[in-house]
């Protein structure tokens, strides 16, 4: 067994200037492991705990904390602060408070620890820059990136275990290919690429997931760079909506069990760090969205709210299942949840969810507007005596 | 036996003959004529009257499949086709002057299919023509068919594999929106 670490809590920045961020992300890099205080940096105002300047009027969400940055000259008020020149000690102290404060905080059951939201990206910066984990990085992975002074953000992570030596010859990147169960000893194959034993490794994968999320949103022109331990990286521009990667998706988990991901901004003009075209951004997406969350919903999804594609994936680029074609009539003709999508698709609802995490995390997905609006009831029809077209054709051509 | 006919339309030289060949069981019958119109494709033959190809499934149904020629000169066979069929193929070409113009024309000669089944379009040769994206396409058809889902793939009409994708996801979104439709029903 190796050391893997993950994020407790997500820390937001929320108007800070480029040189504010570059310092709390590096005092967190460097500081906060230690600390005890891991915590997943992102440009949102959606995360469990906010540092927000003191002048800027802004109102937290009851779940949230918010701590707020005094400038020279400015005066602390109630609450947590910190006050400039930001001081790595004063940050981890006010951090942990942070978390006790989150620690005694009632969530609501159906929420994750890390909050990410759709809206109101706009003018974020997408300097985001994710560990995922820090602990026992060999020499040769993950070591230039944290030495990094993009002015980025960082990801801190407590100790977590995850199994080093688990192959998975039957990867198979579908959302609709159903995760086999758990297996102790011995280690079994796993239908999903990064569905590892106990399904630690999709963890890293799953903060991975919300750092992409985060630069998507964002919009703003943006190349990343995930690494892989053993492996090559994964190069990729947003702004060709491409990558290129010399390691076969299904082949991360048999390799990989740290995973460490750099994005940085870059201006319009820069060339591609893809060789264009690249591999299309949806098949990578595609198969991060439906491995990750250990087939719970995306923390950015919201189970009360129905939705819909705004296009088709495009299935001839995607390694997919004959039954996503069925999911995707679903959710195109209509605007359903998670349950309602399982039902008329006829998969399990974690296949559905996966699926709704994949469409969301590649942009597919439209929310419905009217929160109130009855839902599409779902009444089968009986079948008929061998099937429809669909099924026939699936059986003939072997699909 | 129940006959689905399915037709392959869109401009020439998108590949509809291609990607009938390439989703027949049997020898696919072309009606072919020299090409006189090289500046709209540069190809030595095109369709003139259609193209057929057949699918059998059992002993219950057969798929025929359809193309119907691309110049708008032959539209009168579009109309006779039109009738018969259930679902429509489009498939337009990437490197086309205006591709985007040319989907809004065969979805406003076809697009009645999707009422009576479904629509798929397929985007040929964006290998070599990478622009337009297909969320170009994708946004096109919500302006000329608004609340309509129709699927938009990338495709090589040569390459068997996607062109199976292409269709069964047509009949799935075909059977789909009859569910949807029925259960609608069912429950008003």
């Amino acid at each position: 067994m190796v050391s893997m670490t993950k994020a407790r809590h997500s820390l937001g920045l929320v108007g800070l200037s480029p040189i504010e961020c570059a310092k709390i992300a590096t005092f967190i890099e460097s500081e906060a492991e230690a600390a005890g205080c891991p915590w997943l940096v992102l440009h949102s105002d959606s995360c469990d705990a906010l540092i927000v300047p003191a002048d800027v009027e802004f109102s937290a969400d009851p779940y949230q904390v918010l701590i707020r940055l005094v400038r020279f000259g400015g005066t602390p008020g109630e609450g947590l602060s910190i006050t400039t020149p930001i001081s790595a000690r004063e940050l981890m102290d006010v951090l942990k408070q942070a978390q006790e404060l989150l620690g005694r905080q009632q969530k609501p059951a159906a929420t994750g620890s890390l909050r990410v939201k759709m809206e109101d990206w706009g003018g974020m910066p997408a300097n985001d820059r994710h560990d995922v984990p820090a602990r026992d990085i060999p020499a040769g992975f993950g070591t230039t990136a944290r030495h990094m002074t993009d002015g980025s953000a960082a990801l801190k992570t407590d100790p977590y275990a995850v199994a080093a030596q688990i192959t998975h010859p039957h990867a198979q990147p579908s959302a609709m290919a159903t995760p086999q169960p758990v297996q102790q000893m011995p280690p079994q194959p796993a239908a999903h690429a990064g569905y590892g034993e106990a399904g630690e490794f999709s963890a890293a994968w799953d903060q991975i997931a919300v750092a992409l999320y985060s630069i998507v949103q964002n919009s703003a022109p943006a190349v990343a760079e995930i690494r892989v331990e053993n492996l090559d990286m994964i190069r990729i521009d947003f702004r060709f909506r491409a990558y290129n990667s010399r390691i076969p998706l299904e082949q991360v988990n048999t390799h990989g069990h740290r995973i460490a991901i750099r994005s940085t901004l870059v201006e319009a003009y820069r060339p591609p760090i893809v060789n264009l075209p690249g591999e299309s951004l949806d098949k990578l997406f595609w198969f991060i969205g439906s491995q990750a969350f250990h087939g719970m919903a995306a923390p950015w999804l919201k189970p009360e709210e129905r939705y819909r594609l705004r296009r088709w994936p495009n299935f001839t680029e995607l390694n997919h299942a004959v039954a996503d074609m069925r999911t995707a009539a679903a959710i195109g003709n209509c605007y359903l949840n998670a349950a309602e999508l399982s039902s008329a698709a006829g998969i399990t609802p974690e296949a559905a969810t996966r699926t709704l995490n994949a469409y969301s995390l590649m942009g597919l997905l439209e929310i419905q507007a009217n929160r109130s609006a009855p839902p599409v009831v779902f009444t089968p029809p009986p079948p008929e005596k061998s099937g429809g077209l669909f099924s026939k054709l699936r059986t003939k051509l072997g699909l | 036996m129940a006959e689905h006919v399915i037709l392959f339309a869109g401009p020439m030289g998108a590949g509809k003959t291609t990607a009938i060949e390439s989703l027949s069981e049997i020898e696919t019958i072309r009606t072919e004529a020299n090409n006189t119109d090289r500046e709209t494709a540069d190809k030595d033959t095109t369709t003139v009257a259609l193209d057929y190809g057949e699918i059998t499934v059992g002993d219950e149904d057969k798929v025929r499949l359809y193309g119907v020629p691309g110049q708008r000169r032959f539209n009168f066979m579009w109309t006779i086709l039109k009738e018969r069929a259930v679902g429509l193929v489009l498939l337009v070409n990437n490197d086309a002057a205006d591709p985007i113009q040319e989907l809004a024309d065969f979805l406003d000669e076809f697009g009645d299919l999707h009422e009576k089944g479904g629509v798929v379009v397929c985007v040929t040769r964006s290998d070599v023509a990478t622009s337009p994206h297909i969320d170009q396409y994708a946004e096109k058809i919500r302006e000329v068919l608004p609340g309509r889902m129709i699927p938009v793939f990338t495709a090589d009409a040569r390459n068997t594999d996607q062109m199976r994708t292409c269709l069964m996801s047509l009949i799935a979104n075909i059977e789909m929106t009859a569910m949807i439709a029925a259960s609608q029903e069912r429950a008003a």
